[in-house]
């Protein structure tokens, strides 16, 4: 870990973090005491023996359905970044490279997608399509890939004009190679920072909707659900969203600790991305 | 300046057409019939025909876009397909008009978002220019990690935190917000300040500071004008074009914001509105809660620029494409 030493204490930090909150997600279930499904008791029980964490709403184990409670919601923000995001920055390159009507056209398109807020549109997605873990994935493609796509486009228009680019297009280089070998380089610091704006962003969004009761469907367990589906018996018992609020709460300062530690390293510090 | 607000307008223009085209076909390619959808999967064929009659599911796709438009241009979004139905009696006759269902949430969010937002302006000045007067201070330091603290946080995490402090440590809140009255506001107000104060007041600052270095503030101070005169006179009028900005942003933000704020608290809004039509599958509903709420995103972000426009001089000589 060579490259750790270098940071600042607040990214180590921040990197711990997100690794902890990682590893519950993805190992949680295997130490669940309980089935997450299983009906033990009276909903909203408060924490008695063998159950710190009491019961839900249904009268299930609230510990247990934490542990397994982090994996899709996970799974569905990286894929739907990833999805969006490649395709964004092909596009991008794409519509950079061919100029004139291709890229006004992929411009306008893009600004339209833009003009939604992100929520809404997924959840107008979701609604069109019901909510399933591919959709969940296309839906945030869909809010992804066009800021990627207006982002790479504004990188790499200085490379386009560039001589080299000229040169390679005088040897007779193909669309492809000029588009990955010789745009692309220059478009991937502002990507990568991107990058690490948009995936926590991305994971607030996927939270939300399964808050929303429009993401990971019940009975399957998700931090957001369970939130949800406690909510209207926090002031009986709070135990109940303790862990994932502070799971949540832990990846996301985590993320934000970590990247602001990075970005201090920059001499040009990179906007926060808030849309 | 005629042009300039002439091609604004356009653009307006154009992106809630574009907006309502993606609403509509959004709603309408789904896989599956809507009547069936409605009456559920043992409809009888003869009630199907009934309702994609009533619904005009019949016509070709084109002319269902343009007789949408047309009556939404009117506010007749169409029926309900979940409420106001006479029970089981007259299954597979449409609901209350959506137009009537809409206008008392409207009513709600409104509310909701003005004070939020009236709130959200005066506190995110205040404490912008504050921080950005004493930057690098102690203060200045730890009002940034409380300010970090409150973007990392999603909407409904900060508030299921307010709802435990406020109604089960120090019971003096309500929990849910189900009518909308003074108190009920405090904690869907509170959370929604919070969770974009964190944002706002940063970006201010940075805005301020910028300010800070330029020469004619530089001089003011070298002359000696007290430093409230220059804070009024030189630093809040150059800072504001930013500041709408960064409004104009959290626009979008606040939007989402909303509707999970309303959602978790009960709060009877267009956001929650929004939620449970999604989840009952009533499409005209659907469809006007989303144009409504990609409209008001839409339609902000254009007042904001024609208030940037006017009360930025510099802005009025370039040529803005």
């Amino acid at each position: 870990m060579n490259f750790l030493s270098k940071t600042s204490i607040s990214t180590r930090v921040g990197i711990t973090m997100v690794l902890f909150i990682l590893s519950v997600s993805i190992f949680g279930s295997f130490f669940a005491p309980y089935d997450p499904d299983e009906f033990i008791g009276e909903a909203f029980a408060v924490p008695y023996e063998g159950f710190p964490f009491g019961l839900d709403s249904y009268g299930r184990d609230s510990l247990s359905r934490f542990l397994v409670g982090g994996r899709y919601a996970l799974m569905i923000s990286i894929l739907g970044y990833l999805f969006g995001a490649m395709m964004g920055l092909f596009l991008g390159l794409f519509s950079v490279y061919s100029r004139g009507k291709i890229d006004s056209t992929l411009t306008w398109f893009s600004e339209v997608l833009i003009g939604f807020p992100s929520l809404v549109l997924m959840l107008l997605l979701v609604a069109a399509l019901g909510p399933s873990f591919w959709v969940l994935v296309l839906a945030l493609s869909t809010v992804n890939l066009p800021r990627v796509f207006r982002l790479v486009r504004s990188a790499a228009q200085v490379a386009r004009e560039s001589s080299y680019v000229e040169v390679a297009e005088s040897r007779g280089e193909g669309k492809l190679f000029i588009m990955f070998r010789e745009i692309r380089p220059s478009v991937m610091p502002p990507f990568l920072v991107d990058a690490g704006v948009r995936i926590p962003a991305s994971i607030l969004l996927v939270a939300s909707l399964s808050f929303l009761g429009l993401g990971i469907q019940p009975p399957a367990s998700d931090w957001g659900l369970i939130i949800s589906e406690n909510r209207m018996a926090l002031t009986i018992n709070p135990l109940s969203i303790a862990l994932p609020v502070l799971s949540l709460a832990i990846l996301m300062i985590g993320i934000n600790l970590a990247l602001d530690g990075l970005q201090e390293k920059r001499k040009d510090p990179i906007k926060l991305g808030i849309e | 300046m005629i042009n300039y607000l002439l091609r604004r307008i356009g653009l307006v223009a154009a992106s809630i057409g574009a907006l309502t085209a993606l609403v509509f076909l959004a709603t309408n390619l789904l896989p599956g019939n809507p009547a069936i959808a409605i009456l559920g999967k043992d409809a009888k064929p003869e009630k199907v025909l009934i309702i994609q009659e009533a619904l005009g599911l019949n016509e070709p796709i084109l002319t269902r876009y343009v007789n949408w438009i047309g009556n939404a241009l009117q506010l007749d979004f169409g029926r309900s397909v979940t409420q106001g139905l006479d029970g089981f009696s007259n299954v597979g006759t449409l609901g209350t008009p959506v137009s009537e269902l809409i206008i008392s949430p409207l009513k709600n969010s409104a509310i909701l978002a003005s004070v939020s937002l009236a709130l959200l302006i005066i506190l995110t000045l205040l404490i912008g220019t504050y921080t950005a007067l004493r930057a690098g201070s102690k203060v200045d330091k730890s009002i940034q990690v409380v300010g970090l603290l409150f973007i990392a946080l999603p909407e409904f995490v900060l508030g299921a935190i307010l709802i435990v402090i406020f109604c089960f440590v120090i019971p003096i809140l309500p929990a849910v917000s189900f009518t909308v009255t003074p108190i009920n506001l405090v904690l869907p107000v509170t959370t929604l300040l919070l969770s974009m104060i964190g944002v706002t007041m940063r970006l201010v600052r940075v805005g301020v500071i910028e300010v800070l270095k330029t020469n004619f503030v530089i001089t003011a101070r070298l002359r000696g004008i007290p430093e409230r005169r220059i804070i009024r006179k030189y630093l809040l009028p150059s800072a504001l074009a930013p500041t709408l900005q960064i409004f104009a942003i959290a626009a979008g933000l606040f939007v989402g914001g909303m509707v999970v704020v309303e959602y978790l608290f009960g709060y009877p809004g267009i956001g929650s509105g929004f939620v449970s039509a999604v989840a009952g599958r009533d499409y005209p509903l659907v469809q006007a809660y989303a144009i409504i709420l990609g409209g008001t995103y839409v339609i902000a972000n254009f007042i904001v620029d024609i208030i940037i426009y006017f009360t930025n001089p510099k802005l009025r000589s370039l040529r803005l494409s």
